[in-house]
């Protein structure tokens, strides 16, 4: 029996996800032993850091002894509406990992100087939350670069699912990682970082006793790794100084200036609110219940300055009133929602819930740590999002708003976009220069999916490309008959330059197949 | 002999009810184990309790209490939960048939940051 101190194996569980998208059971749970002390001084971090990632290594060679069909893989807040995280074999639970380090500028390199002369490096755990982290920051006076719109992800998540906000000139939260520190094997694990941008020095890799690997093709697979290039121990973290950002609430007309805007994010065009000359953020929403087209529009707007604390920031998000049994029961009654006269009186409570959520005017001001946080449903929520082409947005919104009025049934659902900057990273969302990613969110039902499986069909029959959200409503890319054939289509070449690159970290077949899990296979990602 | 009946029920009515209320109190506690040795034996952390009512069998709750947000938790964590029942929840929920649910809770929030530094050169 290997040593796998600190860690030890838990039963078989069954996980389910946090917003209840997925419940997988497994063949047992590789879970940090409760009684570890928690380290204080630097050395003593550093060595925990190490012994674990040893473990891991240990970990990774008992879950590999379970025979050829064996899966190995990290899960951390199980907040993804994909099954991604999950695997029937087994798991290893990062909770607790959640150790922060500053790299001091004299480790960074020059390449990381010159192309962010004011930015700032963390090895970032892989277990750590975007809510311990962001706190953390906000201590340090530093910033994340780019934030999803709550905060229980763990970083390894929100990057590997491709977590995004609507920082359109910055990107996603994977792209705000300079370099990997991975597991990818029972005898190996590597500081990977791209060679033409290295960003830390090989002593970094030396006091983590990696092996340092500089290569572009791997990083770049890598930093969107889905989970399938090994343990994640830690993410070398792109972070800025504390900021401010300025959000205002206004509406328009879904006319042609709108559209003109919308499809070339023109300022110009419309009179937007102005509170700084950085425009940070930029979103909508849509609310497709009232009166059935898109006829007005509210765009959201974020401005940046330096930080300073002369400002009120935000009270927490307060919840919709359901609690998570409220939000299965209607769950089970959404077939029911479009009988007369109950679907006017829910058309009208879900117009009511909008207008009240997002007021015309409404101003907040905060930080990333103060504005993205707290989420507020619980149970079994539904999220799609769908990265498509900055001048085909009016093109999907009609799209969208079309499968609607075609499906004929009331749905409660919300429409949103965001904008986000080309990445990178061979298989994120954001593959062209400005992407925006167009959400449907509603409760989880049948309805939902098959409405969801109409949309992306239909944009697809439209020819507008888009890429789904790694981390949400996907399963339009399983195609049994064809697996990959939509994955091929809309990244192109990528799919088949992210699959060598896994070739090349993981040469031998069955620790390649350790770091799949069925839904990989399922989209034509797993070999 | 009627005041002795009237002593006899009066004390059984006593003893039943005090079994009532006793057997009616529960708590569960959820204990964070990365803060365990946070708090030294003897000491008293400053304990948060919010009073939280569910209608609807559960399915609606005050917006202000889903979730309600320990925001004195100002190291990022929380340290204990503990949910109480007591008597007079339950009688509420079953005079109400269960419409109307009450339930007591308890947190400490953490003490411990995470401690953070300079990686070594």
């Amino acid at each position: 029996m290997p040593n796998l101190h600190p860690y030890e194996l838990d039963q078989p569980t069954t996980l389910e996800g946090w917003h209840q998208a997925f419940s997988v059971t497994n063949t047992g749970i590789y879970r940090q032993k409760s009684d570890l002390q928690i380290p204080t001084s630097v050395a003593a971090q550093l060595d925990q850091y190490k012994k674990k990632t040893l473990a891991i290594m240990e970990l990774v060679k008992d879950a590999m002894a379970q025979g050829p069909g064996a899966e190995f893989r990290a899960y951390g807040s199980t907040w993804s509406l994909s099954p991604l995280p999950v695997s029937t074999g087994r798991q290893l639970e990062t909770a607790r990992s959640n150790r922060i380090l500053r790299i001091p500028p004299s480790l960074h390199r020059a390449a990381f100087k010159r192309d962010h002369p004011d930015g700032s490096i963390y090895l970032v755990e892989g277990g750590c939350t975007l809510a311990v982290l962001n706190r953390f920051l906000f201590r340090e006076g530093q910033s994340i670069m780019a934030a999803g719109t709550n905060n229980g992800q763990t970083v390894t998540g929100a990057a590997s699912t491709g977590t995004h906000g609507g920082a359109f000139k910055f990107g996603s939260v994977h792209d705000s990682i300079m370099a990997l520190h991975v597991v990818v094997g029972s005898d190996r694990h590597i500081l990977l970082q791209p060679k033409s941008a290295p960003a830390v020095s090989s002593k970094v890799a030396k006091n983590l006793d990696a092996e340092v690997v500089e290569d572009d093709e791997l990083f770049y697979a890598a930093q969107m790794g889905l989970g399938c290039f090994g343990i994640v121990r830690g993410v070398f973290l792109l972070t800025r100084p504390l900021f401010l950002l300025h959000g205002e609430l206004t509406y328009f007309d879904y006319d042609s200036t709108l559209k003109t805007f919308l499809n070339s994010l023109d300022v110009s065009a419309i009179a937007l609110p102005q509170t700084t000359p950085d425009l940070y953020h930029l979103g909508f929403v849509l609310n497709p219940n009232d009166g059935g087209n898109p006829h007005r529009v509210a765009i959201h707007t974020y401005y940046e300055e330096p930080y300073h604390d002369d400002y009120e920031p935000p009270e927490p998000k307060q919840g919709e009133g359901l609690t998570s049994g409220g939000l299965e029961v209607m769950s089970a009654v959404m077939p029911l929602l479009s009988i007369w006269p109950l679907s006017t009186l829910v058309r009208d409570q879900l117009n009511q819930q909008v207008s009240e959520r997002y007021p015309a005017g409404k101003k907040i001001t905060g930080t990333i740590f103060e504005l993205f946080r707290s989420e507020a449903n619980v149970g079994p929520t539904f999220a799609s999002g769908v990265a498509v082409p900055l001048d085909r947005v009016s093109d999907a919104i009609d799209t969208i708003f079309g499968t609607y009025a075609s499906f004929g049934k009331l749905l409660p659902i919300l429409i949103e976009g965001r904008y986000i900057k080309q990445t990178k990273a061979l298989l994120g969302t954001g593959q062209d220069p400005i992407s925006c990613v167009i959400e449907v969110d509603s409760i989880q039902n049948d309805l939902i999916f098959e409405f969801m499986d109409q949309v992306c069909a239909n944009l697809e029959q439209n020819g507008i490309p888009f890429r789904p959200h790694w981390g949400k409503f996907n399963r339009c890319l399983i195609e049994p008959q064809d697996p990959g054939r939509l994955m091929r289509k809309q990244w192109g070449t990528k799919v088949d330059r992210w699959i060598a690159a896994r070739k090349t970290v993981f040469p031998d077949p069955q620790l390649r197949h350790l770091f799949t899990n069925e839904f990989i296979r399922q989209v034509g990602l797993g070999d | 002999m009627k005041n002795n009946w009237s002593f006899r029920i009066g004390r059984a009515l006593l003893i039943a009810g005090t079994v009532a209320i006793i057997a009616g109190c529960s708590s569960v506690t959820v204990r964070n184990p990365e803060t365990a040795g946070a708090y030294a034996a003897g000491t008293n952390p400053e304990t948060n309790r919010r009073t939280v009512d569910t209608y609807f069998w559960g399915s609606n709750i005050d917006p202000e209490d889903q979730p309600f947000f320990a925001e004195d938790a100002e190291h990022g964590g929380i340290h204990e939960v503990v949910v109480h029942r007591n008597w007079g929840n339950d009688l509420i929920s079953v005079l109400s048939l269960g419409f109307w649910q009450r339930t007591d809770i308890e947190y400490v929030p953490a003490t411990q940051d995470v401690p953070g530094g300079d990686f070594p050169e």
